[in-house]
């Protein structure tokens, strides 16, 4: 949808690792993403894939130490957000790069309304009389769809439902215009039908303000009804990238393939035989995946060898847009899904 | 057929405690009622599938059913024998019978014992084994889920939250129990490891002819594991039937709506359905709408919904809904 127009955000080879007792993990080693204005790019992966860490160094917000940028850099409309003091960065983050969080509750302030805490970022960002603030967060409140906007400005976040909340944390994002929102984990902690309705706000907001989305998820169903494209994460490296809808219907990585074939679907045909088996990833996600010789998928993968093992696969292009970091992408290829 | 397990009629309230104020000015502590007149069955080697969003009272009735919580009204029987009642002398033989896994397999392992331990103590509980014997027998426990026999002196710490939830397996089949009540035994788990647990009850269901009370939010998973369906809004079950006929043809609109908020894969087979997207929040169970409780959220809601309760109607084959204008 963007053509060949600018991206405005722009990861480029960004590794993160964190110091602990047993040594240094790396939380995120070699990803690279490009986001356009008007796209929702999903960062999808399970615990410990290095997802979240990708989406806190977007916005120089990994704690140092005991975490640490080690490579890498992350331009926002062409400027390195690295070359950038704390003052200036501040400027950015909310201003042109606003994120939300899973859990709504414990990202608002219990103690203070939501109108005061909506306006601080306005205030801070764009200032003006009280008046003119009161209105400008009125209007987002609007703007994300919460009834009765006028009143609900002076309620807690006690008083609010949980889907309530979450558009609060979008208002508050949106108040000073963002033209990148990260939004991690938006509606795992909602009820689906309170899901569907969060879902349909962000697209709507991106069709409206022509807003560009990280939408960061474990939730390959959300990301197929959502996304544009996808950037499918393992044990903090990349391992598959494309236009959601091929991805999903012709996955080039056996983990994405796995992950897709151990979700039970709702729109499967319904078998007489009511056990059969979903397929299962044997294993669990190595702690070092990171920092592996080989692939980080080895160890579960049905089709891998000892070359697997030892010599990291590099991200080759297998289709159009489509990028896939397997040793044996040739044999996920079409007709074998 | 004589069922394992029949609920009637079940009712649990929750009273409010009393704020200084209430009480200065007398005021009577409010209840919330979670569960408001719920009857299930569940036969001998089945998989009742329960559902609904937080807040609906499902967690509750599992609750009940075990005898953690005491029901307010209703009655549970177990082979034909009231347990609603039973003084707490009694529960004893029922407890080995009815055993549970709950969601949160870090919260239900006591950090400080061994998992050995943690899998022993039911046995030691209800059955004659001592010694070598019992180890023995945690041993095989620990392969038969999937885990190793040389594990079983670790701790909870040691182990990822898949392999906690297959301790938490194995120490619920350990006895050898009738029912298990699964409280979202999969929601905290990776969806790689989702698969291999559903895998591992599915099996065990066979081996040990379990019968299981599945209660999840995830309709998907609901719909791969379950022989029958109950869809739970507001402390009712508003629909319940055999799981194909209440997913492939909804007859409450909250079903429906249920089933069409999931996020479809397939982008071919998402333009097909229409999809209803419900406005509004979940009402406050401590004083929920007259009539049909659904009735201020529902699409298709009319003057009689808000006036009277909807009776439950079988369409044939036990699938009934409680709706006026069933889909």
């Amino acid at each position: 949808m963007s053509g060949a127009q600018q991206p405005l955000l722009v990861i480029d080879h960004l590794a993160v690792e964190f110091r602990g007792r047993d040594g240094t993990t790396r939380a995120v080693d070699d990803v690279s993403l490009t986001l356009h204005a008007g796209e929702i790019l999903a960062l999808v992966g399970e615990s410990g894939s290095g997802k979240s860490v990708t989406s806190l160094a977007a916005l120089r917000l990994i704690p140092d130490p005991p975490g640490k940028i080690v490579s890498g850099t992350i331009e926002l409309d062409g400027i390195d957000l690295a070359s950038l003091d704390d003052r200036a960065l501040r400027r950015v983050r909310g201003k042109d790069l606003a994120m939300i969080f899973q859990d709504p509750m414990s990202s608002l302030n219990p103690v203070l309304t939501i109108g005061q805490q909506i306006g601080e970022a306005i205030r801070l960002h764009e200032g003006g009389s009280d008046q003119a603030v009161r209105a400008r967060i009125i209007e987002v409140l609007e703007l994300v769809r919460i009834p009765q906007a006028d009143m609900r400005i002076d309620q807690y976040p006690h008083q609010l439902s949980g889907g309530m909340r979450q558009r609060v944390m979008i208002a508050m994002a949106l108040s000073c215009g963002p033209r990148v929102l990260i939004a991690d984990e938006p509606t795992t902690a909602l009820d689906v039908t309170i899901q569907a309705q969060i879902l349909a706000l962000l697209r709507d907001l991106r069709e409206r303000l022509g807003m560009a989305i990280l939408l960061i998820t474990h939730d390959l169903g959300v990301v197929a009804e959502n996304a544009d494209r996808v950037i499918v994460l393992y044990g903090g490296r990349k391992v598959e990238e494309g236009p959601v809808d091929e991805l999903i219907r012709h996955p080039r990585h056996p983990y994405t393939r796995g992950l897709l074939g151990s979700m039970p679907h709702l729109d499967s045909a319904l078998s007489e035989d009511a056990h059969a088996r979903l397929v299962e990833i044997p294993g669990a996600v190595p702690h070092n995946a990171g920092s592996l010789p080989g692939c980080g998928f080895a160890a579960r993968c049905a089709l891998a060898d000892d070359h697997c093992r030892t010599n990291r696969p590099p991200l080759t292009k297998v289709g159009a847009d489509r990028l896939s970091a397997c040793w044996k992408h040739d044999q996920l290829a079409e007709g074998s899904a | 057929m004589t069922a394992l397990l029949e609920v009637t009629g079940l009712v649990k309230r929750f009273a409010h405690p009393r704020s200084l104020i209430d009480r200065l000015r007398g005021r009577p502590a409010g209840a919330v009622q979670a569960v408001s007149g719920v009857s299930l069955t569940i036969a001998a080697n089945e998989t009742l599938g329960l559902v609904g969003e937080s807040g609906c009272g499902k967690s509750t009735v599992g609750r009940c059913i075990l005898r953690l919580e005491q029901p307010d009204g209703g009655t549970i029987r177990l082979d034909g024998e009231d347990i609603s009642q039973l003084p707490e002398a009694r529960l004893r033989p029922l407890r080995r019978r009815l055993q549970v896994v709950f969601q949160d397999p870090f919260a239900s392992l006591n950090p400080r014992r061994s998992v050995g331990e943690a899998v022993a103590e039911p046995l030691r509980n209800f059955t004659d084994l001592r010694g070598a014997a019992l180890r023995e027998e945690v041993a095989r426990l620990f392969e038969r889920v999937g885990l190793r026999r040389d594990q079983i002196d670790r701790f909870p710490h040691e182990f990822s939250g898949g392999q906690r939830q297959r301790i938490g397996i194995a120490r619920a089949i350990g006895p050898r129990p009738d029912l298990i009540i699964l409280d979202e035994p999969v929601s905290a788990l990776d969806v790689s490891i989702q698969a291999q647990v559903v895998n591992l009850l599915m099996d065990l269901q066979d081996e040990f002819r379990l019968s299981y009370l599945f209660i999840a939010h995830d309709l998907a998973v609901v719909r791969h594991i379950s022989k029958r369906v109950a869809v739970m809004y507001l402390g009712q079950i508003v629909e319940t039937g055999p799981r194909d006929a209440v997913f492939a043809r909804p007859r409450h609109p909250y079903t429906a709506a249920l089933l069409s908020a999931a996020p479809i894969l397939d982008p071919a087979k998402r333009s097909a359905a229409e999809r209803i997207i419900l406005t509004g929040d979940l009402p406050s169970p401590s004083n929920p709408p007259s009539g049909c409780r659904f009735h201020t959220r529902c699409p298709f809601a009319q003057g009689v919904c808000s006036t009277t309760v909807p009776p439950p109607v079988d369409a044939g084959d036990g699938h009934i809904a409680a709706c006026h204008f069933p889909l």
